[in-house]
């Protein structure tokens, strides 16, 4: 398989963005806290000795936010990071600021990226005046992105460099990267003057469909078919496509201005500010912005007679010309002139130790920057063609008289009031997103989620002159619509174009991470179907939740650190969905009870005081059973060692299953040993494959040699008593439907050894289709080529990358930690050396070196990058059934 | 599949009427008894036997010859394949000598008075007389009980009790058959002498009792009493006096948590009146009998010849469950050997979750042997014991000088299920032992951070060793007194370890965290368990 996702871009970095405040009180502090505590302290952790990674380019921005720092990256969860200065030494309070943040996948080539970022800051006194930042967020057109994938995008990131860039001037550096935000892109650029960001954003603004497919590089990214493949031509008569070439490339474009960190922390008299002055006088540069002061109430006189006194600002700012806006109690001073020097000193004002005084006075001070776009029509071409489509957005969205029937079957039911302009609220929000022409695609994986809530209320109604019931359980069930809604939907709104002033507040990760959570909500949805026979869809909202990934028929919790490291997802993914099999299949909950009926006799019959234990202590879930069996042969294609390999992986680092002492929770263990070796005994792997089960790791061995004897016995003679028919037809019935998809295929190609795939099928044809099964497994394993089911390319890459990973770990090795103080105990590092990665129990993975960073980082952008490309495709076939229907 | 929980296993044969004439040569009864035992081999390759019961009615007329003919053909060779099982064996009503009925006519003389009081003033005389082949042939067996866990009382296999500490369970071996005038015997008396005799003669005391009635009438009753005092149904006495209840009843109070199994031959429908009917006595005390009767969780009597389909039952508002064994073989006339309903039973007593398992197996018209198809599901013992630990065995505990070494080697041997000799276990001192690439230590949980990690270390490498194994021993821990307090002693022991296992763990952790250099390397597949031995199975080390 190639290693490619791109078909031109190899993705070797990543990229973080942090726009942030800067306290009034200890400004400095907080600035240099944030260098040396939260990049250089990392960066000492992971024992970087490169001058690019981690090393952050710092600007001062006129905006929102006062900061900005790029940094390279190699590993998401840097990201996540709490945004603080935190120093043992510093004990200076940092009053109220605010941060956004984002990252995403760095796509100019990796030489470039290390130069770009390598020592910048030291190179700028010598090298190219690089005084100014524009960082541009740029969302594609919806339209065109929806079914092309990433290879639109990648189109796109070509159109920049070679239509963009190059154009203005081919000399200006800049990196591009494909973000998890609501935008796809963000476009930094470093200048010598604002004009080339007007002259970039005014050929982004005015950049065509027809713009991109004229260029060479779209036909040499074998994208013929890009204007064919997207929604809008999917979705639009064909007697208005010819608009569809003179849609925007753009949804949204979002932009940023700031100045080199130089400028502003060094002494005027410095060579570089020196030959900034010198530059900005010569070249007569010029910017137009309006500053707004946030005075407190009756200080404006104040304000107004130190900005006198201080000779710079006085020169620049006109006084008497003070305005106030409306509905607010801030003014506005206008500026003498435009020129860069008024803000250049303001800024150094603000930020150097004279600001003390200016902040007895104001809250906070902002620069409206107004950029010239009277050249912006020399790039447009004007024509009188207008692309409406939204229209079919409205398909999804609730009409009024929707509301009112739900209201009026809501009040027959007698739902509390409370709780009945929750749920009507709950639709308002839902039509907000997904009439939101930029931001539905992030809302659409609640379509399936509202369509399920109506039937709901339906059903619930439509029984109400039959039966009667406790309204308790009905509003309980609603309540829990609702909170897993709110959830869902605060997440996909944060920090996206409608909330750009608002700070990363949640407290589970930083920066906008919708491209993640919509595409995961795909492949949940997408592979989910391949297991249902009837019409009833299920597609649960992902969320986040570290504790535990305890998942239900609304939603799939995961944490935060398993959207970036996807192999932990692939692991449990099946059984995620498989939670919602009882709503799909009545007869499953009926197969449970009787299981759990007659566990209780196969109980007595065992008559061990130590499986009574287990029983009353609820160590055994039948449920788990089948799931894993389904694993077993789904996900892990009946190979007990993979499966094995991944169940003490998942379970290492999963934080809540282990004691404060730092060992793996005994009861736990117990439960956890049971459940992997009813499925050692149920499939037979004693009798005929050699496979043991082992100790996964040493650390575990107290405990292990406590209970594995007499766990394998009881799992021995549970599986010896239980019913195997009606588990083989429970097990087979599921795999049939999903086997069936299969059915498809090719037979096996003449060169290939059926044999060699034999040993999947021999002991265990009663639970699936022998035949089959073996067609899956070979096209799995690479022999069967040319298949056309995304959804099965997607099963091909997560087998591939469970199967990678264990390969290259080949043993389980967890990370030691002092327990006593929790840190990393570096003296046991060596132990890591032959393992891609350490398994650290309070979540995630732990890396030897950074080279084996790099190589995780790459082995996982390919397939993070799948699931988003494989996400942008199925969102199409998606949203044409609601349309046509 | 052996057990985890600890497991009683039974091969129980009742009523087996052993015969002199039963014709080796004839082939059926010759495939009856050989199949007996290589079925009986067969089950305890599936499941070890702990235990061979055989509850009375061994041999049909109580005579040597008979005794010897079933040792030789089905006890001997069963014990040669079972060997490990310990023999617990009561006598029947047929164990009694019918060639010692000498008794017979000095009893029915000294009528009206009871048969309790008549063998009591005759024990030496008559008593041992009547059970004598029996006692011959079983009391040299050398699977009995040893003396160091049982009371046999006079080593005539007549009565006792049997205390095993390691399967926590006691038996208590009654003769129900003390004094029976089996029924073939009185009426062979009666009918030889009575009829021919004069009953002034014979019954003087009778028939001075009824003398005032006419003679006819008189000889009549003399008949009735004569058969109402030799009656077994409801007149059969325990004999309990020569039993050492008193040592018994100390040792059930002090073992409050073991199972205690009775065993005798009769039901107690055959007993006589004062042990069947549950009263006090002047003293305001329960009789001996229903003391034990109180104190019995299993009570097994064969005697009546049940069917396979007769179940157990469970007597007393359910405290006791009483099951009956069926008959193994009945007197059959020469060369006419036929299968009818013969049948055994293996008991599975878990003494862990209290309950028992009573499979039965039985001889086909196919002449195999087979267990009996249904649902052979355990049965819990319902009577409520005591858990607390009484103060006899916490000072024994206390007092105990255990050797470690011997600990080692029997807490290996049990859980591994290896066979290995003492001597393979090496001692490096008092408490650190290497057997197996693995090091034994024996530590105070207080004294496990005194542990010096340096010497640890240079054992671990001198030795190779891969596992290092930590004893705590309940005894040692401050909790170890509230075992006396009225609680689950499994709540005590939950507190204890989850104590022993924070200061292992702890210790676990200094190790690693203070390695160095090329130490983490060296150690990262060495192996830490510990075990904590709570008292009971103390206990059982003692005895080994």
């Amino acid at each position: 398989m190639s290693n490619k996702v791109y078909n031109k871009i190899d993705i070797d970095y990543g990229i973080q963005i942090v726009f942030s405040t800067i306290p009034n009180k200890g400004s400095h502090d907080f600035v240099e806290g944030i260098d040396k505590n939260y990049y250089q302290s990392y960066k000492d952790k992971i024992k970087s000795k490169d001058d690019y990674l981690f090393t952050p380019l710092k600007f001062y921005m006129l905006g929102d936010y006062d900061v900005c720092y790029v940094s390279l990256i190699n590993n998401f969860n840097f990201s996540h990071r709490l945004f603080e200065s935190i120093d043992d030494k510093n004990d200076t309070y940092h009053n109220t600021h605010t941060f956004q943040s984002y990252s995403g996948f760095a796509l100019n080539k990796k030489e470039y990226l290390e130069n770009f970022f390598f020592d910048r800051r030291k190179r700028l006194e010598t090298e190219k005046k690089e005084y100014f930042i524009g960082v541009i967020n740029l969302k594609l057109n919806n339209g065109l992105l929806i079914g092309n994938g990433i290879h639109f995008i990648e189109a796109v990131y070509k159109y920049i460099e070679n239509n963009i860039i190059k154009e203005v001037d081919k000399d200006i550096p800049f990196v591009v990267s494909q973000t998890f935000s609501w935008f796809e892109l963000s476009l930094v650029i470093l200048i010598d003057n604002p004009n080339k960001l007007t002259e970039v954003l005014a050929r982004l603004r005015s950049s065509e469909f027809d713009d991109l497919l004229k260029c060479e590089y779209v036909i040499q990214l074998g994208l013929n078919n890009i204007f064919e493949s997207s929604l809008y031509h999917s979705i639009l008569d064909k007697n208005i496509h010819h608009k569809i070439n003179h849609t925007s490339l753009f949804a949204d474009i979002h932009s940023y201005f700031g100045f080199n960190e130089k400028l502003i922390t060094e002494d005027k008299e410095s060579q570089y500010n020196i030959d900034f002055q010198k530059h900005i006088d010569e070249n007569n540069i010029s910017l137009h912005t309006v500053v707004e002061w946030h005075v407190k109430p009756g200080h404006i006189q104040k304000l107004e007679k130190i900005l006198e006194n201080n000779k710079e600002l006085e020169q620049y700012s006109s006084f008497p010309d003070k305005k106030f806006l409306l509905g607010k109690s801030d003014y506005i001073l206008l500026e003498k002139h435009d020129n860069i020097l008024c803000n250049y000193n303001l800024l150094r004002y603000v930020y150097r130790d004279e600001s003390l005084e200016l902040y007895k006075h104001i809250r906070k001070v902002r620069s409206y920057v107004y950029l010239d776009a009277k050249n912006i029509n020399k790039y447009i071409n004007y024509n009188d063609e207008y692309l409406s489509w939204e229209g079919n957005l409205e398909k999804f969205a609730f009409t009024p008289t929707d509301f009112y029937r739900i209201n009026v079957k809501l009040k027959a039911l007698k739902i509390s009031r409370q709780v009945r302009v929750k749920i009507l609220k709950l639709f308002s929000n839902y039509n907000h997103g997904i009439q939101d022409p930029i931001l539905f695609p992030y809302f659409v994986d609640f379509t399936v989620f509202i369509e399920n809530l109506v039937k709901l209320i339906d059903t619930e109604y439509a029984e109400i002159d039959t039966i009667s019931k406790p309204i308790m359980v009905l509003e309980k069930i609603l309540l829990r619509h609702i909170e897993v809604f709110q959830e869902g939907y605060n997440v996909r709104f944060l920090n996206s174009y409608q909330f750009e002033n608002i700070s990363d507040f949640d407290l589970d990760f930083n920066s906008s991470i919708q491209q993640l959570l919509s595409s995961y909500g795909t492949l949940v949805y997408e592979m989910g179907k391949l297991f249902y026979e009837s019409d009833q869809e299920v597609s649960p909202i992902i969320k986040l939740n570290n504790v535990d990934t305890e998942s239900n028929y609304l939603s799939v919790n995961y944490s935060i650190y398993h959207l970036t490291s996807p192999e932990f997802v692939y692991t449990t993914l099946l059984k995620e969905f498989l939670n919602n099999l009882k709503l799909d299949r009545k007869e499953m909950d009926d197969v449970l009870q009787d299981f759990d009926n007659k566990l209780r006799t196969i109980k007595d019959k065992i008559n061990e005081s130590y499986l009574d234990d287990m029983f009353n202590s609820k160590l055994i879930k039948m449920d788990y059973f089948i799931i894993d069996s389904i694993r077993l042969i789904i996900t892990f294609n009946n190979d007990f060692v993979l499966f094995q390999h991944w169940f003490w992986t998942y379970n290492f680092q999963n934080s809540s299953l282990f004691d404060s002492s730092g060992m793996f929770n005994e009861d736990v263990l117990r439960q956890e040993m049971f459940r992997l070796m009813l499925i050692y005994y149920m499939f037979e792997f004693d009798s005929n494959s050699g496979i043991k089960i082992e100790c996964p790791t040493p650390e575990l061995y107290t405990h292990w040699h406590r209970h594995h004897f007499k766990i394998k016995k009881l799992a021995k003679k549970l599986i010896d008593e239980i019913d195997n028919i009606s588990f083989a037809k429970v097990i087979k019935n599921i795999t049939d439907i999903y086997l069936s998809s299969y059915e498809s295929l090719e037979s096996f190609p003449d060169s290939f050894d059926v044999q060699a795939i034999k040993k999947y099928t021999d002991n265990n044809s009663k639970l699936y289709n022998a035949d089959t099964f073996a067609k899956k497994i070979c096209y799995l394993l690479n022999h069967i080529e040319g298949v056309n089911n995304k959804t099965h390319k997607m099963e091909k890459i997560i087998f591939h990358t469970l199967k990678n990973h264990f390969e290259i770990n080949e043993s389980i090795v967890t990370l030691k930690r002092n327990w006593k103080n929790g840190n990393v105990m570096t003296t046991h590092n060596e132990l890591y050396k032959e393992s891609l990665y350490a398994i650290d129990q309070t979540g995630g993975v732990y890396f030897y070196d950074l080279d084996k960073i790099n190589e995780y980082f790459k082995l996982n952008a390919k397939s993070l990058l799948e699931i988003i490309d494989f996400s942008l495709k199925s969102k199409k076939d998606f949203m044409l059934k609601r349309i046509d229907s | 599949m052996s057990k985890i929980d600890r497991n009683i296993r039974i091969l129980w044969i009742s009523d087996i009427h052993y015969f002199s004439h039963y014709n080796k040569k004839n082939h059926s009864f010759k495939e009856f008894i050989n199949s007996f035992v290589e079925y009986a081999d067969e089950l305890d390759k599936n499941e070890k036997f702990d235990y061979i019961l055989i509850t009375g009615d061994i041999a049909n007329s109580g005579i040597k010859e008979q005794y010897d003919l079933f040792k030789e053909d089905i006890l001997f060779p069963l014990q040669e394949k079972i060997e490990n099982a310990t023999l617990l064996v009561v006598p029947g009503n047929h164990d009694v000598n019918r060639n010692s009925d000498g008794f017979i006519e000095s009893f029915f003389r000294t009528l009206p008075k009871e048969r309790d009081t008549f063998f009591r003033n005759n024990y030496n005389k008559y008593f041992k007389d009547l059970f004598k082949d029996y006692s011959e042939a079983f009391k040299t067996n050398p699977k009995l009980p040893s003396k160091d866990v049982s009371d046999l009382s006079d080593n005539s296999a007549l009565f006792g009790y049997v205390i095993d500490k390691k399967k926590k369970t006691i038996f208590i071996l009654l003769n129900s058959a003390w004094f029976s005038i089996e029924r073939n015997l009185v009426n062979e008396y009666i009918s030889k002498k009575i009829v021919v005799t004069n009953f002034f003669k014979y019954f003087k005391n009778l028939y001075l009792h009824y003398i005032k009635k006419e003679k006819s009438i008189v000889e009549d009753n003399i008949m009735k009493s004569i058969r109402f005092a030799a009656s077994e149904y409801g007149r059969q006495s325990l004999g309990l006096n020569f039993l050492n209840t008193g040592t018994l009843e100390e040792k059930v109070d002090d073992f409050n948590d073991y199972i205690v199994v009775t065993i005798m031959h009769h039901p107690i429908n055959w007993l006589g009146w004062n042990s069947r009917i549950v009263k006090l006595n002047n003293d305001r005390e329960l009789s001996t009998f229903h003391k034990i009767r109180k104190n019995t969780d299993l009570l097994l009597t064969g005697h009546e010849h049940i069917p396979k389909t007769h179940l157990s039952e469970k007597i007393d508002y359910n405290n006791l469950l009483h099951i009956q064994a069926g008959c193994f073989l009945t007197y059959q006339k020469e060369d006419e050997f036929n299968v009818k309903d013969f049948w055994f039973s293996t008991l599975s007593i878990n003494t862990a979750k209290r309950t028992v398992l009573q499979e039965k197996h039985s001889y086909t018209t196919k002449k195999i042997w087979e267990l009996e198809p249904g649902d052979n599901v355990p049965i819990k013992f319902d009577k409520k014991y005591k858990s607390y630990l009484s103060n006899n065995r916490f000072n024994n505990i206390a007092r105990l000088s255990l050797d470690y070494k011997k600990v080692v080697f029997h807490y290996n041997q049990d859980n591994e299920n290896q066979t290995l000799v003492i001597d393979d276990v090496t001692s490096l001192n008092k408490n650190f032992f290497v057997f197996n690439k693995i090091l034994h230590t024996f530590t105070l949980s207080r004294k496990i951070d005194s542990i010096d990690l340096s010497y640890l270390k240079g054992v671990i490498d001198d030795n190779d060793i891969e596992i290092v194994c930590f004893y705590f021993l309940d005894r040692d821990h401050e909790f170890f007194p509230l075992y006396k307090n009225n609680v689950d002693k499994m709540l005590v022991l939950g507190k204890i370890k989850e104590n022993f296992d924070f200061k292992f763990n702890e210790f676990r952790l200094r190790f690693f965290n203070d390695l160095k250099g090329n130490e983490p390397e060296m150690y990262k597949s060495l192996k830490f368990i510990n075990k904590i031995l709570p008292y009971w199975e103390i206990e059982s080390f003692e005895l080994s």
